[in-house]
């Protein structure tokens, strides 16, 4: 019972965080139709942001609320002057140009921060740790639990209630009809682009407390990610976050039952889901 | 000639389909003879291209059957359906843009030999092929731009190295969906008088859609007339020109 | 005035290692090998216009296979070719029909995932493939040719080797893209709709083609770790699956020799800069970018394009 309980906690925390990541590629994807290889790169590049903030503030608030808008502000640029000249053509070029800004990313952030690890340290708030039966359970794991569900009804209501969320979700479900209608204007794409690059940077700061702040953490992300988006269905609101908390629980009941072949679970869960359902759990049909 | 005409290649039996909620065809039967060319018209909106994607198997009809040569094929995949010598060719230009003419001649001659998982030997060695392609690019008068890139020829010869694929299938039915659309005055008489043509030389039975009525009383022997997805009405080009119940579809329709 | 060219071609690179030092061996060696799984991976890319993200999974197939077949005895050479072939090919199987029926960014996200998924295996299967220090290579690997033992410890032997097998690999790539198999790969590439609307099977042809490559991609990982004298998880990670594609643009998709050229100016380009930094990843980033910008067919694509026009344009 205990274990299942930690097992839970753990799980959810994770799927949280990669709901987070998730969902920004996932409109990125179904708004742009670019699979962005360097959105882990953001999600690293938030947490780095959000260390390099705390040293000046000393607040992990304001690195929180800091540092992904300085990543929507780099995202913003990067589409302003690299992706927006390649939306025509193949998809090879758009992973590769997406791949290279990784490499430029991550190599920058080990010649500037250093290849080693750093540490955060959560708010006093939240740094303590809770009874959980025998053990104690960090109390910024549950913040994160909490958090989750309520940024996914935030996004929820700014999809489904405001103007701008509207338009982003009828891009993202429907491209052609989008163009017929002239959203494809490129404002619109510049700036789906940098909300995604926020949402990455709000994970990477969020993240930052409980996951070593280190170069290798965007490449270990964006992975799963990836597979999230694929088993909830590219481009599919719903599915981003059903995706990642299945991913999340599995990746962490895994542990016990499993142990070798334990970082193979998401691979596996990928490739049954696809099985069963080629397009993913809410993706549509491909035309 | 006269006997054989009467039998049927193509029946269509009360066929269904709706995207969602929206319904496109609703229940159409009917039956095309063998040889010659047949028509099918209508308004736009009217369901024929829905009408040719469900019988070449791009996706299979809600309800009812298609029968070819007296084959149920519903449901069947494309590659399934030409094999059975039922092809088609499309409205918007459908070929192999990067390749030369000769070689979007030649993929459907491999294909249709069974050469397709032939990995070792070199193409050049099948000289059939490259006879049987001769020919029909002779056919079609596209001999000239044989080597030539597809993509750098002029419209009218697209569309004519689309109907060439689509005759390399060595089909016994082709169906031809809007074989002029596009097209300027001399490419579009030039593309009936060869659709007349082949039709002659060969032993194919053709099934177009045309937007062009004069193109359709001057070349079919025999209309269909689709209007929201139901057939209205069949006969001979006569018929059809003196039917009210088409003349009112159309006035209602388009203007 | 080609066939001219391709037999001085043939002939430098025999020659090559006698002309040379070790040094620049090495990395023909490299050239020869990673080119081979760039044009291996090509079938794929330039000529079927599948993107796969997993490559390296079949490259590292073929190099673990390798290693722990060494490590356990065996001792003659093709035999053990020979079983990396098979494993290879049945990976590329079954992951083929799982994939198969994708396309375009499914499909490399989907061969991304599966290719992950052998890395993690190599990575975390500690007791048979050494975890992720690797498998070195414990014994000394000896080509048994018709009596005589050659060890392919000496850069020159392992050269020859190598350069015998990417020259049979090459040969049959060369033969596959001009069979009429070749053709209808170009056909799907340029029209899959249409090929399916003129008979053609698309899952089946695209199974195939997807065999063979990652069948040929297992033969450069045999090749891999012999010259690199062990396996590692590195092999099969998705950073290794990107080499193949970026020599490949590098090189020009549409041409038949592009990815081994890309594969020989990666390499240059790669020495030239570590001479100065260790920031190699960051300049391959920063090249990369004007690369998939301004060269829509690869550098040498281009070139060759616009020689053909002022070519056309003259005469």
């Amino acid at each position: 019972m205990e274990g299942f309980v930690l097992n839970l906690l753990n799980g959810l925390s994770w799927g949280m965080l990669l709901f987070l990541i998730s969902v920004g590629l996932t409109t990125v994807f179904g708004v742009m139709g670019i699979l962005n290889f360097a959105h882990g790169s953001f999600y690293m590049l938030g947490a780095y942001f959000c260390l390099e903030i705390m040293k000046y503030f000393n607040s992990f608030w304001i690195g929180l609320i800091v540092a992904p808008l300085f990543v929507a502000i780099l995202g913003f640029i990067i589409e302003k002057t690299l992706l927006n000249k390649i939306y025509a053509r193949d998809v090879i070029f758009q992973l590769l140009l997406t791949f290279a800004i990784l490499l430029i990313l991550d190599d920058s952030v080990r010649f500037i921060w250093g290849p080693g690890y750093h540490v955060i340290n959560p708010p006093d708030i939240l740094s303590g740790s809770v009874k959980v039966f025998t053990h104690s359970y960090p109390v910024y794991r549950f913040f994160l639990i909490i958090l989750g569900p309520v940024v996914a009804v935030i996004l929820w209501g700014f999809f489904h209630f405001t103007k701008a969320g509207k338009i982003i979700r009828a891009v993202a479900s429907d491209r052609e009809m989008a163009e017929g209608v002239g959203l494809n204007a490129p404002l619109v794409f510049s700036l789906v682009f940098a909300f995604g690059c926020w949402l990455a940077g709000l994970g990477g700061a969020l993240a930052s407390p409980i996951e070593s702040v280190a170069p290798s953490m965007g490449e270990k992300i964006i992975i799963e990610s990836f597979i999230v988006v694929v088993i909830g269905g590219m481009g599919s609101f719903p599915g981003a976050f059903i995706g990642a908390l299945i991913l999340g629980l599995v990746e962490s009941f895994g542990t016990n039952l499993i142990g070798e072949i334990q970082m193979a679970i998401p691979y596996l869960v990928l490739a049954i889901i696809l099985l069963v359902k080629p397009t993913g759990l809410f993706g549509k049909k491909i035309a | 000639m006269t006997t054989q005409k009467k039998d049927t290649i193509l029946k269509v039996d009360n066929i269904h389909h709706s995207y969602g909620k929206f319904k496109v065809l609703n229940g159409i039967s009917l039956e095309v003879k063998r040889g010659g060319i047949t028509a099918l018209i209508g308004p736009n909106g009217a369901g024929k291209t829905t009408f040719y994607n469900v019988i070449s198997g791009k996706f299979p009809p809600t309800r009812g059957k298609i029968y070819f040569n007296n084959i149920d094929i519903t449901g069947f995949p494309p590659h399934k359906i030409v094999k059975l010598k039922l092809l088609r060719s499309f409205q918007i230009t459908n070929i192999f843009p990067e390749l030369t003419v000769e070689e979007n001649i030649l993929i459907p001659l491999i294909l249709k030999r069974g050469k397709c998982y032939s990995f070792f030997k070199d193409l050049k060695k099948y000289k059939e092929f490259y006879i049987e392609a001769e020919n029909i690019m002779n056919n079609l008068g596209l001999i000239e731009f044989k080597n030539r890139t597809v993509s750098e020829l002029a419209y009218g010869d697209k569309r004519l190295v689309e109907i060439g694929i689509t005759f390399a299938s060595d089909p016994e039915m082709i169906l031809l969906d809007e074989p002029t659309a596009g097209m300027n005055p001399a490419e579009t008489e030039r593309t009936v008088n060869l659709i007349k043509d082949l039709s002659e030389k060969s032993n194919v039975t053709f099934f177009i859609t045309e937007h062009d009525m004069n193109v359709v009383f001057s070349v079919s022997e025999y209309i269909f007339v689709l209007h929201q997805g139901s057939l209205l009405a069949q006969g001979t080009p006569e018929e059809i020109k003196n039917n009210q119940e088409v003349k009112e579809a159309y006035l209602g329709g388009s203007v | 005035m080609k066939k001219v060219f391709i037999f001085l071609l043939i002939l430098f690179f025999l020659f090559l290692p006698k002309i040379s030092s070790e040094y620049w061996t090495f990395i023909a060696i490299e050239v020869l090998i990673m080119g081979f799984f760039a044009m291996s991976f090509n079938l794929l890319m330039g000529y079927s216009g599948l993107l796969s993200f997993g490559h390296a999974g079949f490259f590292g197939v073929g190099a673990y296979t390798t290693a722990i077949l060494l490590q356990h005895g065996f001792n003659s050479l093709f035999l053990i070719l020979l079983i990396a072939i098979i494993v290879s090919l049945i990976c590329s199987v079954v992951i083929g029909y799982l994939s198969v029926r994708q396309d375009e960014i499914y499909f490399a996200m989907i061969t991304l995932g599966f290719g992950m998924m052998l890395y993690t295996i190599a990575h975390n299967w500690t007791d048979f493939t050494g975890g992720s220090d690797g498998l070195p290579l414990m014994n000394e690997p000896i080509l048994n040719l018709f009596g005589k033992k050659i060890s392919l410890i000496s850069p020159e032997n392992l050269y020859f080797f190598t350069f015998v097998i990417v020259f049979i690999g090459i040969l049959i790539l060369w033969k596959i893209i001009n069979s009429p198999f070749g053709l209808i790969l170009k056909g799907m590439r340029e029209n899959k709709n249409r090929l399916n609307f003129s008979g053609g099977n698309i899952s089946s042809i695209r199974l195939f083609a997807f065999t063979i490559s990652g069948t040929l991609s297992g033969v450069a990982g045999f090749l891999f770790c012999l010259f690199s004298s062990m396996a590692t998880p590195d092999f099969l990670h998705w950073s290794f699956s990107a080499k193949p594609v970026i020599m490949s643009i590098l090189g020009g998709a549409w041409n038949f020799y592009g990815p081994m050229v890309g594969a020989a100016i990666f390499f240059a380009l790669e020495q030239f800069i570590k001479m100065y930094t260790d920031n190699w990843m960051i300049f391959l980033g920063i090249l990369l970018i004007p690369i998939t910008i301004l060269f829509p067919k690869g550098v040498l694509g281009t070139i060759y394009d616009y020689a053909k026009k002022r070519y056309n344009s003259k005469s």
